[in-house]
């Protein structure tokens, strides 16, 4: 029961960051504060998310599963938006 | 609820990228529409199939179309108006079939408690690959040709056209670190589809992606041209010879002897797996 409700809240913390990130996306002026509010708060929005749901699987390799996937979309996102950065400042100079 | 929400969504982005005059922006909303198609997939509870979508409609799909409407500069394309409305009368048709079909057919009627019930003979464990490679093998057979063929003809075409490079240190960096897993795990996928959720299109649409990272970092495969086309080939190859071995022993064509099944099915999935990898890459970068 407790581990349920603690689940549950993180993962809607998780989804509050990733609600915030997708304002900003939307809602900031220029590229480089978009790219700045989807990277990071998606990053903490998914890994609350992660969290959460890895207290609900059952096995300690699911668990482990979900961590590679963590790491994976970070790296990921982090290149992405290094990627995404590098090519506005290439054309804008 | 859910349902209904992902259904409107996926209606909605397929009207915004018909719709849109820009072509960028149609091409995002179609990746939006393969995404959510992907996300009803899992809903219906059918993972193999949202596997490939995400990887296929919202992922290679996307590098297609981007680098194709790199080149194309406001071409309107405008289709006459009886032409839709002969695609939207067969789709009302379609609908209305599947609708009756639907809620007239009786529980044993379906095909699938049929798969269930031959699943012991078919040498896998996983429905969907023994419907794939073994009860309907002869339509997978048809759909690696059509793929070798598309990539022979894009082979043909492409040349000409500049390769689609993004010079930059960081994505080939990485890119080529990631290679040797993504190649590790589109390989593990496609072993687990014997048993589980996976297959080799899955495997092989993954192993796609990481070549397509590759690809669009600038670099090629540090393999020579003729061992990546012989590559590309190999699982038509291999099917139609499994096809013909089995044809001319006696079983059939395309029928199993039920104790080389396995080793069979799974020697098709691997190279099915590389050749999708490397027909996708052919695609991407227009070349060997």
């Amino acid at each position: 029961m407790l581990i349920e409700i603690l689940s549950t809240s993180l993962i809607l913390i998780g989804s509050l960051f990733l609600l915030i990130g997708s304002v900003g996306l939307i809602r900031l002026r220029d590229s480089y504060s978009r790219l700045h509010a989807l990277t990071k708060a998606d990053m903490l929005g998914f890994g609350f998310v992660v969290l959460g749901v890895m207290f609900s699987v059952s096995s300690l390799g699911d668990a482990l599963k979900l961590v590679i996937i963590w790491v994976f979309v970070v790296v990921y996102s982090s290149i992405v938006g290094y990627a995404i950065a590098n090519s506005k400042r290439k054309r804008d100079a | 609820m859910l349902d209904i929400i992902i259904g409107l969504l996926m209606l909605l982005s397929a009207f915004a990228s018909l719709q849109n005059k820009d072509l960028l922006k149609s091409g995002v909303f179609f990746v939006v529409f393969g995404f959510m198609s992907g996300l009803l997939w899992i809903r219906l509870s059918a993972p193999d199939i949202a596997m490939v979508e995400i990887i296929l409609g919202s992922a290679i799909t996307s590098i297609l179309i981007f680098k194709l409407s790199k080149g194309v500069r406001d071409i309107a394309v405008k289709p006459e108006i009886w032409r839709k409305l002969w695609a939207g009368a067969g789709s009302l048709v379609l609908f209305v079939f599947l609708t009756f079909y639907l809620f007239t057919v009786r529980e044993e009627e379906r095909v699938g408690g049929l798969v269930f019930e031959k699943l012991s003979l078919s040498g896998v464990e996983s429905p969907v690959t023994a419907v794939l490679l073994n009860f309907r093998g002869y339509d997978t057979l048809l759909e690696v040709g059509v793929i070798t063929l598309a990539a022979i003809g894009i082979l043909a075409l492409e040349p000409k056209r500049k390769i689609y490079e993004w010079n930059d240190i960081v994505v080939w960096r990485f890119s080529k670190m990631f290679l040797p897993i993504i190649a590790l795990f589109s390989l593990y996928i496609t072993y687990l589809g014997a048993f589980s959720v996976g297959g080799a299109f899955q495997g092989g649409s993954l192993l796609a992606g990481g070549l397509a990272f590759l690809s669009l970092s600038g670099q090629k495969l540090p393999i020579r041209e003729n061992p990546t086309l012989f590559l590309a080939m190999l699982s038509l190859a291999v099917f139609v010879a499994f096809a013909f071995a089995y044809a001319l022993v006696g079983y059939g064509f395309l029928t199993y002897p039920l104790e080389l099944s396995t080793l069979s099915i799974m020697l098709i999935e691997i190279s099915i797996c590389l050749s999708t990898g490397l027909l996708l890459y052919i695609a991407i970068r227009g070349r060997l």
